[in-house]
């Protein structure tokens, strides 16, 4: 076919997609009213009603684009996709043709008006930033003055009105049919452009369309997107993009409550449907980035600097201040009071801001490696693993159960690309800014104002009782700080009226109070605790009294997600172990005492409430902290700093919001604004320690030190290293020979899930029985005897009598140079897993990997049981011998505790998303 | 009211929370540091150092083994040339036996100083060299302290001292050497802060140091590592290697001569700030003169105390101080035997050539059962084992040889305040002795060859 100037003619299949009920015939009338004719129009998807569609305008009706693409033949040069609601005008498809011949372009776009109103845009061709997030560029309702009326290459187009070269659209495959419709777009876009295509749009085409359709913000655009980057970038560009994408996200999420949105549930859907479809995407990735001709440099030329999302959201964000304080008629006293009184956005930025500064010493390395706070290990499935009936690795080795935090932070983990550090900083984010928001929220329930909700929110996170915790390097309760005013802020909020809401509201009392209970066992209770006292203060209070039903009823469902550490351990001793012992400073002392007296003697109403019972949680946690004499473990004693924190932030609450209380005079005044100064000296006190950036945990003690065994010949992780120090100085629990403390830990660093130490099995006993013969001078090779643990280094982290005892042996090198007193074994095999034909086996999770050895044996030097394989398993000494034939040694996992493992994670999954369902219900 | 519920509330657990009580803080350490070596033959698994052994051309070495319980040995000997690696051989004593090891036959170059590991105990070692105008060895040791005492040196005319720095151990050792002689402190200032490399020894020259001093007590020092030092004197032929010494109240030296043919004398140094006084009992085979002398040590100046005019022939002596000293005997070939003897003028031909020389530390605790690995396995000499109690009862004596088979033992008494010296010839299928006494003795053997004479203390059995 040819035209009638002698140019070939162009020759044009419409294709009608049907993605939702948008009317397809009126679309199909403006198509066959273009000057520009279609040799066909195709209707594409909807089932049947797309079918009865099509037969009601007399066109084909085909299932999907692929079965669109094999029907046309050789002499189509062009396809014309047009959404359903789509509505050309009758030049749109000459334009699009013209254009695109002229420019040589394989896609080109139309410009899109509003249907309603034709004289305001809705895109002119869609730029990107690298996260595939659309930036228009223009103003909301912007007049369309002509001026983008420009050919020009972009890099994207929308997918309302799309022309695209036939050869093109067989080749990419056409739009992705798992795509909501806008992300589809800019995704075939950036796969043409990768194959070198040009991308244009042409303004002199026109097509009118519903905005409201255009650029809806659901969950499955925001999955799309992601999908779209993941699918076109180089693994390197990835690298970076990723986890960029996963902070705006965040922060995104952070944000959006401030300017009446919700977005976390759409932002942690978009991920786990792209996990969910993860082969899918890795096929169609291989099919992008086969034959491209150009690398990502390319897709960067017509994408914007930064992050889109973030520019729009602080955009949001400054508008809305600007409308605060741009008003016709002045700023005044009473408006900027007024103002100052409900400051959300700017409590949203100082608390952003904070919980950034007070975690950023955590991005690069994570948890800190002093006391019971260890980096996480390296593999997040292997933590959950070894949660869910695998091997603790404590010390050397048990079946004994490990705190729920392992499995949980390993869960988080493995979520976030198996990146320790990220999964780290990550949850330490969240338990400040879910703290400080919690807080607001839980106060707001309860008649108190923001800011003085924001100041407690502060006290909560990083107050004397929370620094304490930091001190004690409690990472889970640290944590739980962060999800305690949930816990109870969930069961007190207003009864829903619809019993779906209702269970709904004991669900996800249940799930939170349940995180809870996982980052810290004995927090179970204290939700309902704090209810009960509610109660108590308010035994009128028919709401208070529902509020602790709710919250039993939440705690029983927690139970189950503590399984299976809950029906393993022994809980009494759980509970008695280690001693702990809180001393408080003075000045936060006597500031929060001044606090609670003026607080008593001047406040009224909730205030009041919040000083009692803030007092009475102070009291009671600090029995719990200090009730080493009752019996309280470490564990108990350091949750018992959690309830604290949790008082001081109501006192603070309750002393500073009362000043807002305008029938207060005299010396009840004067006596508020004493407690309001103490509440302010608490907030002080807890600013700073947020200042180092650690999330109140000490600095890393045992990284640097250790760090020398990365450079010893071999793996270092095949190996372990034995601390000698004071007790202070070594990592999470430790044993004693005659009273000097001693630990094994994994090199080149221990990890969370070493941190406890299992029952004293036989190889204690063998490891205790060669100190003390060194102690007594019995000992001549101590390294021979220690590469039996497969023990290389001996580190000493402090002043010890322990350290000369390794002196003088003949096979034991001090090394010099080390940040701390060292020794090397110089002997045979210092390793965990020696091969009986020499070799060694490296460490890999909880198990071991290796060369293959037909016929050999492997020692594995862990606490002997019998799970141990492949088989056949004999013991040896304290320790295990398997097969080395398989190349690996693996602890074969307990099924009962697995399942257990399971039972709680659906359990957790069932009550967040029936929670989450039955919010939405309205 | 709700106020004053509220504050009674608060204020009865922030009562009850203050009164509760702090823990006590952990008891800590019950120790200080690894308890010191002795050497002792413990139950149990142990080193034995042997710094002064040579097998060469002209010397030979043995080892001599002894345990009370079937044991594995591993004698490690390690090279001069740091990095070097170790001549190692292992071989078993089953049961309750006695082994001597030919150093030869392991590795024949030089000086090869070694140590001797014992998989379980009690067990002891001690070393010999010989040569053809030579005779020397003495106890192996197991303590290793930072600090060791060494009298008993000279470098006067005639006599050649050497002092052994061997490191058995994989470190680097920093050793400083200390001096003093009857001048007072002698500054050995290219003996500071020496290194011995790991696995490896060094010979100090002393005469080329401080040459022509009569008396000469040194004091080594590790800042760093350990090491484990040896002395020896040597004369024309013969020599007499003695390892460090601990400081002690007391000593006692079974042998301190074997026969009128050599002047013994008794080396005494002291650290102390103060003079110390020290008395010395004689023991002979007729009975003891206590309190035979008194003389006053004074701080950094060795004394050199002959015993030759204290008693005649064979004796053994006690040493008692006011404040721990270090002490060792030498017998010397007497110099008086030089003279001529006949009316011709002639000087006895035995005589004429002699320059024998033997040394030996002390014992400080008398023991009950004591292990003499080598005796009565020694060729060419005449052995004899030294018995000296200065208890008060007569002590009865078990002498348990042992070799690689079933011995039968003997019986002797040792009376009150005497030395008993019991002659033992060269026994091929004896390795050691065995002693048990009913009463706490001193022992030690020596061995008397036309061309050379040793002392060798005794290894007390601990456990």
């Amino acid at each position: 076919m040819s035209s009638s100037s002698g140019t070939i003619q162009q020759v044009v299949v419409a294709a009608v997609l049907a993605l939702d009920n948008a009317d397809i015939v009126e679309t199909i009338a403006r198509i066959r009213s273009q000057v520009y004719e279609t040799s066909r129009v195709v209707v594409i998807g909807a089932g049947s009603r797309g079918r009865q569609a099509a037969d009601a305008a007399a066109v084909e009706w085909m299932s999907s684009v692929p079965q669109l693409l094999d029907s046309v033949d050789g002499g189509v040069s062009h396809i014309w996709f047009l959404y359903a609601g789509a509505l050309p005008r009758p030049d749109a498809l000459e334009s699009l043709v013209r254009e695109a011949e002229r420019t040589d372009a394989a896609v080109a776009g139309s410009k899109l008006v509003y249907a309603d109103d034709t004289e305001r845009l809705i895109a002119v061709g869609i730029a990107t930033d690298v996260f595939d997030v659309p930036y228009l560029g223009m103003e909301d309702d912007e007049i369309d003055a002509g001026q983008y009326d420009v050919v020009r290459d972009v890099a994207a187009v929308a997918g309302a009105s799309m022309l695209i070269r036939r050869d093109l659209a067989r080749g990419v495959g056409g739009p992705d049919p798992k795509m909501p419709p806008e992300a589809a777009a800019i995704d075939i876009c950036q796969r043409a452009r990768l194959r070198g295509g040009r991308v244009v749009v042409v303004p002199s085409s026109e097509v009118l369309y519903q905005a409201d359709r255009f650029r809806a913000e659901s969950w499955r655009e925001r999955a799309g997107r992601i999908r779209a980057m993941l699918k076109v970038y180089s693994v390197l560009t990835l690298l970076w993009a990723i986890p960029l994408r996963l902070l705006i996200g965040l922060t995104e999420s952070i944000v959006s409550p401030f300017l009446g949105r919700w977005v976390l549930f759409d932002f942690v859907r978009a991920w786990l449907w792209n996990v969910w479809h993860l082969p899918s995407l890795l096929r169609e990735r291989f099919t992008a980035r086969r034959g491209k001709v150009f690398g990502d440099a390319e897709l960067f030329r017509y994408q914007m600097r930064g992050s889109a999302r973030l520019a729009e959201i602080f955009g949001e964000i400054g508008s809305k201040l600007r409308s605060r304080l741009d008003r016709s008629d002045g700023p005044t006293i009473a408006s900027i009071g007024s103002d100052l009184r409900q400051p959300a956005v700017i409590v949203g930025m100082l608390t952003l801001i904070a919980s950034l500064v007070g975690v950023r010493a955590l991005w690069s390395s994570g948890w800190p490696a002093v006391g019971y706070s260890m980096p996480l290990p390296e593999s997040g499935g292997a933590a959950v693993g070894a949660y869910a009936g695998g091997w603790n690795p404590g010390g050397f080795g048990s079946v004994s159960p490990l705190p729920p935090l392992v499995g949980l932070a390993g869960a988080v983990q493995y979520l976030l690309f198996d990146s320790a550090a990220l999964a780290a900083w990550m949850l330490s984010l969240g338990a400040i800014v879910a703290g400080i928001w919690g807080t607001i929220r839980l106060l707001r329930v309860w008649g108190i104002e923001v800011v003085a909700a924001w100041a407690a929110g502060i006290v909560l996170v990083a107050g004397p009782a929370t620094q304490a915790i930091g001190d004690r390097t409690a990472i889970g309760q640290l944590l739980a700080v962060g999800v305690l005013p949930w816990a109870i802020r969930v069961a007190s909020t207003r009864w829903p009226r619809s019993w779906l809401r209702r269970l709904g509201r004991i669900a996800a009392t249940g799930w939170v109070i349940g995180l809870l209970a996982v980052l810290s066992p004995p927090l179970l209770v204290a939700p309902v605790a704090v209810l009960l006292l509610r109660c108590v203060l308010r035994p009128n209070d028919a709401g208070a009294w529902r509020s602790l039903g709710v919250g039993v009823a939440g705690t029983a469902l927690a139970v189950p997600f503590l399984l299976p550490w809950i029906a393993v351990v022994d809980i009494e001793t759980y509970l008695t172990t280690g001693s702990e012992y809180w001393v408080p400073a003075l000045i936060p002392l006597g500031a929060a005492a001044l606090a609670f007296g003026a607080g008593l003697l001047t406040t009224r109403g909730p205030h009041l409430d919040a000083v009692l019972l803030g007092g009475t949680l102070v009291g009671l946690g600090a029995v719990v902290a200090r009730g080493d004499d009752l019996g309280i473990g470490r564990e108990g004693a350091v949750s018992g700093l959690a309830v604290v924190a949790l008082g001081l932030a109501l006192l603070t609450g309750g002393v500073l919001d009362s000043l807002r209380a305008g029938d207060v005079h005299g010396w009840r005044r004067l006596l508020g604004g004493i407690g309001a100064l103490a509440a302010v000296v608490l907030v002080a006190t807890s600013l700073l320690p947020l200042y180092q950036g650690r999330a109140n945990l000490p600095g890393d003690e045992l990284t640097e030190p250790l760090r020398f065994t990365t450079a010893a010949d071999g793996e270092a992780s095949a190996s372990r290293i034995l601390l000698v120090g004071p007790e202070s100085s070594l990592p999470g629990e430790y044993r004693t020979v005659r009273g000097a403390a001693y630990r094994v830990v994994s090199a080149p660093v221990p990890q969370l899930w070493e941190v406890d130490l299992p029952v004293a099995e036989s190889v204690d006993a063998a490891l205790e029985n060669l100190l003390l013969g060194l102690i007594e001078g019995q000992e001549s090779r101590a390294g021979e005897a220690l590469a039996a643990f497969g023990i290389r280094w001996v580190v000493v982290t402090g002043e010890t009598p322990l350290e000369a005892v390794f002196d003088g042996q003949l096979d034991l090198v001090a090394l010099g140079g080390a940040k701390r007193p060292t020794f090397l074994v110089d002997a045979e095999a210092p390793v965990r897993a020696p091969v009986s034909d020499g070799q060694s086996w490296s460490r890999i999770g909880t198990g071991y990997a290796g060369d293959a050895a037909a016929g050999e044996r492997v020692f594995v030097a862990e606490t002997a049981n019998s799970r141990w394989g492949p088989g056949p398993w004999t013991q040896a000494g304290w320790g295990n011998e398997v097969s080395a034939g398989t190349g690996d040694a693996e602890f074969s996992p307990i099924d009962s505790r697995r399942s257990q493992a399971y039972l709680a994670a659906a359990a957790f999954a069932l009550l967040f998303l029936f929670s989450g369902f039955a919010r939405r219900q309205r | 009211m709700k106020r004053l519920a509220g504050l009674l509330i608060v204020a009865a657990v922030v009562a009850g929370a203050a009164i509760l009580p702090e823990p006590d803080p952990p008891s800590g350490p019950d120790f200080v540091g690894p308890e010191t070596r002795e050497s002792v033959a413990g139950a149990s698994a142990s080193v034995w150092y042997c710094p002064w052994v040579a097998s060469g051309a002209l010397r030979d070495s043995s080892v001599m083994l002894a345990s009370r319980v079937a044991v594995d040995v591993k004698l490690t000997l390690p090279q001069q040339l740091a990095g070097e690696p170790a001549d190692v051989d292992e071989v078993r004593l089953e049961d309750a036996g006695a082994l001597v090891v030919n150093v030869g036959e392991i590795v024949r170059r030089g000086d090869t100083p070694l140590f001797v590991e014992f998989t379980d105990g009690p067990a002891a070692a001690a070393a010999i060299i010989r040569g053809e105008q030579l005779l020397t060895g003495d106890t192996c040791v197991a303590r290793i302290p930072k600090v060791w005492e060494l009298p008993g040196g000279t470098t006067r005319e005639g006599r050649t001292m050497t002092l052994r720095l061997f490191n058995p151990f994989p470190e680097l050792a920093k050793v400083s050497v200390g001096g003093s002689s009857e001048s007072g402190e002698t500054g050995l200032v290219d003996l500071q802060n020496l290194d011995v490399e790991g696995r490896t020894w060094q010979d100090v020259d002393l005469n080329a140091l401080v040459p022509l001093l009569d008396d000469l007590a040194l004091t080594v020092t590790s800042s760093e590592g350990f090491v484990i030092p040896s002395l020896v004197i040597a004369g024309a032929t013969d020599e007499a290697s003695w390892p460090g010494a601990a400081p002690a109240t007391v000593f006692e030296f079974p042998v301190a001569s074997s026969s009128s043919a050599f002047s013994p004398s008794l080396m005494v140094s002291s650290s102390n700030p103060a003079p110390v006084t020290v008395t010395i009992d004689v023991y002979t085979t007729e009975g003891a003169t206590l309190a035979a002398r008194e003389v006053e040590v004074d701080p950094s100046i060795p004394r050199r105390i002959a015993l030759s005019d204290l008693a005649e022939g064979a004796m053994g002596v006690r040493v008692r101080s006011s404040a721990p000293v270090a002490a060792v005997v030498i017998a010397e070939e007497s110099a008086v035997v030089l003279e001529p003897t006949d009316e011709e003028g002639q000087i006895e031909e035995g005589v004429e050539l002699g320059d024998r020389i033997a040394g030996t530390i002390g014992i400080s605790n008398p023991s009950s059962r004591w292990l003499l690995p080598g005796l009565q396995a020694v060729r060419d000499g005449e052995a004899t084992l030294w018995l000296m109690n200065t208890g008060f009862e007569t002590a009865t004596v078990t002498l348990q040889p042992l070799g690689v088979r079933d011995l039968p033992a003997t019986k002797v008494s040792v009376m009150a305040g005497v030395v008993l010296g019991v002659e033992l010839g060269y026994d091929v299928s004896v390795g050691g002795y065995f002693v048990e006494s009913s009463a706490p003795i001193s022992a030690a053997w020596s061995v008397e060859s036309p061309f050379g004479i040793m002392f060798v203390t005794g290894t007390v059995v601990g456990g």
